[in-house]
């Protein structure tokens, strides 16, 4: 029962993150000059681009960490991970649509740190649709194999897209103008998407322990028949 | 001798290696179409228009490298799938890292030689005047660079995808994505030399010349896990 209990517990402080956030981001936080409200997605952007990165790493990690030992459990999370992130990756995306919107007043303008965001949920979303193909042991394997693969080109593609974009835009500093109460907003933005992941995520990988744990009985259930 | 087997393999069934090679001629030609036959707005002239014009062949010509590329990777990594052949040769006591090995070398082979056939191809097709024989020469080069670091890659994800038991698409899908910097490295190379001007200084070249190293030291590392069985 202690997982069950450690995962009240998560969730519990997951959900009153959410609301500090919410609260803070919209009562205390100042409001930017040049973008009004619209600048409050910054904070949630950069939580979830942030856990994005957490995510995939830990997929990554546990790609290894799956090969070494041969445990199940870690590439229930690593698979667990690398889902949570693509979600997270969407939501990255989404809201550095609306920001690009809001302050370049454009959908979208290859910003090198939107790009290579593009390109991470495009490799993430090869490996979610490998993953879904193939089946029992190999499953593991592989995708542990290409979860490695992907962590490794992450900041290669980042780097690269930096280097191509560069030549388009000048890099902003944004973060060293902040305004203190914004900067506190920053970190528990990133504080909140953490914690919402680590429940999603520690989620998602019991629901495929389950999954793989009911598919081995029904396997046993149809032999005993036969 | 592994890469040799390979070669012979893809040799006997020629006229699929041609089909390759077809693929990569009919991308071009459908950029090209697709572009129209005006790439480049009449105004632009002189040095302008050529380094336009080397910028579409160079993006095109990669384009296509890496399209043959995704297809000639599935073709070899399925004809080692099936009938057992991977796993009588590993029976036979041969190294997951000299098997990845071969591999590259025989896809750097084939693409090689398709990129070779595209040169005077996307020069003709592309109308890239300033261009030389020296400069098919530096082509040659920066293409061995790129065409080693997609092999290094493909091979890799090729023989994980079908693994799988994937087909094509689903190679494709996995592939391109992790392809995309030495893409753009690779085409950010070859422009200037579309154009017959000197390489930039500005680090693509680098990268270009680092991705091969990067994915075989990966390939190497990692090939066992995909092969066992």
């Amino acid at each position: 029962m202690s997982n069950e209990r450690r995962m009240t517990t998560v969730a519990l402080i997951a959900f009153s993150l959410v609301m500090a956030a919410v609260v803070f981001v919209f009562t205390r936080a100042p409001i930017e000059v040049e973008m009004q409200e619209a600048q409050k997605i910054f904070y949630f952007h950069v939580g979830s681009a942030w856990t994005m990165f957490l995510a995939f790493i830990v997929t990554g990690i546990y790609g290894i960490v799956y090969l070494v030992k041969r445990n199940p459990r870690a590439d229930a999370i690593a698979g667990a991970s690398a889902e949570v992130g693509f979600v997270y990756g969407t939501i990255v995306l989404l809201t550095g649509m609306t920001w690009a919107r809001s302050a370049w007043n454009t959908w979208w303008n290859w910003e090198p740190r939107l790009t290579s965001m593009l390109v991470m949920w495009l490799i993430y979303a090869g490996y979610l649709v490998f993953r879904s193909s193939v089946q029992g042991e190999a499953k593991r394997r592989f995708s542990s194999v290409y979860g490695i693969l992907a962590m490794v080109m992450v900041p290669i593609v980042y780097f690269s897209i930096k280097l191509w974009g560069s030549l388009l835009h000048p890099p902003q500093d944004t973060v060293r103008r902040l305004d203190p109460l914004m900067y506190w907003g920053l970190a528990l933005g990133c504080l909140t998407m953490t914690a919402v992941y680590l429940f999603l995520m520690w989620t998602r990988r019991d629901l495929e322990l389950t999954a793989d744990a009911v598919r081995t009985l029904r396997q046993r259930v149809t032999e005993e028949r036969v | 001798m592994l890469a040799g087997k390979d070669l012979a393999l893809q040799w006997r069934r020629r006229e699929a290696l041609f089909v390759v090679l077809l693929f990569a001629l009919l991308v071009v030609l459908v950029f090209s179409f697709a572009m129209g036959p005006f790439f480049v707005a009449p105004q632009v002239t002189g040095e302008a228009r050529v380094r336009e014009l080397a910028k579409l062949a160079s993006g095109v010509y990669w384009i296509a490298v890496a399209f043959a590329g995704v297809i000639a990777f599935h073709r070899s990594a399925e004809a080692d799938r099936a009938h057992g052949a991977i796993k009588a040769l590993r029976l036979a006591g041969i190294d997951a890292s000299a098997l990845y090995f071969g591999k590259v070398v025989s896809m750097t082979v084939v693409l090689g030689a398709v990129c070779l056939a595209m040169i005077p191809l996307t020069v003709a097709f592309f109308g890239v005047e300033a261009f030389e024989v020296t400069d098919a020469l530096r082509l040659i080069g920066v293409a061995l660079l790129g065409v080693v670091g997609l092999s290094a890659l493909g091979a890799f994800v090729a023989s994980l995808a079908t693994g799988g038991g994937g087909r094509e698409s689903l190679l494709s899908v996995m592939a391109l994505p992790l392809m995309i910097p030495l893409l753009i490295a690779a085409t950010k190379c070859s422009a200037p030399v579309f154009a017959s001007e000197p390489l930039e200084e500005d680090g693509w070249f680098g990268l270009l010349a680092a991705f091969p190293l990067l994915m075989f030291g990966l390939g190497v590392l990692l090939f066992e896990a995909v092969l066992e069985e």
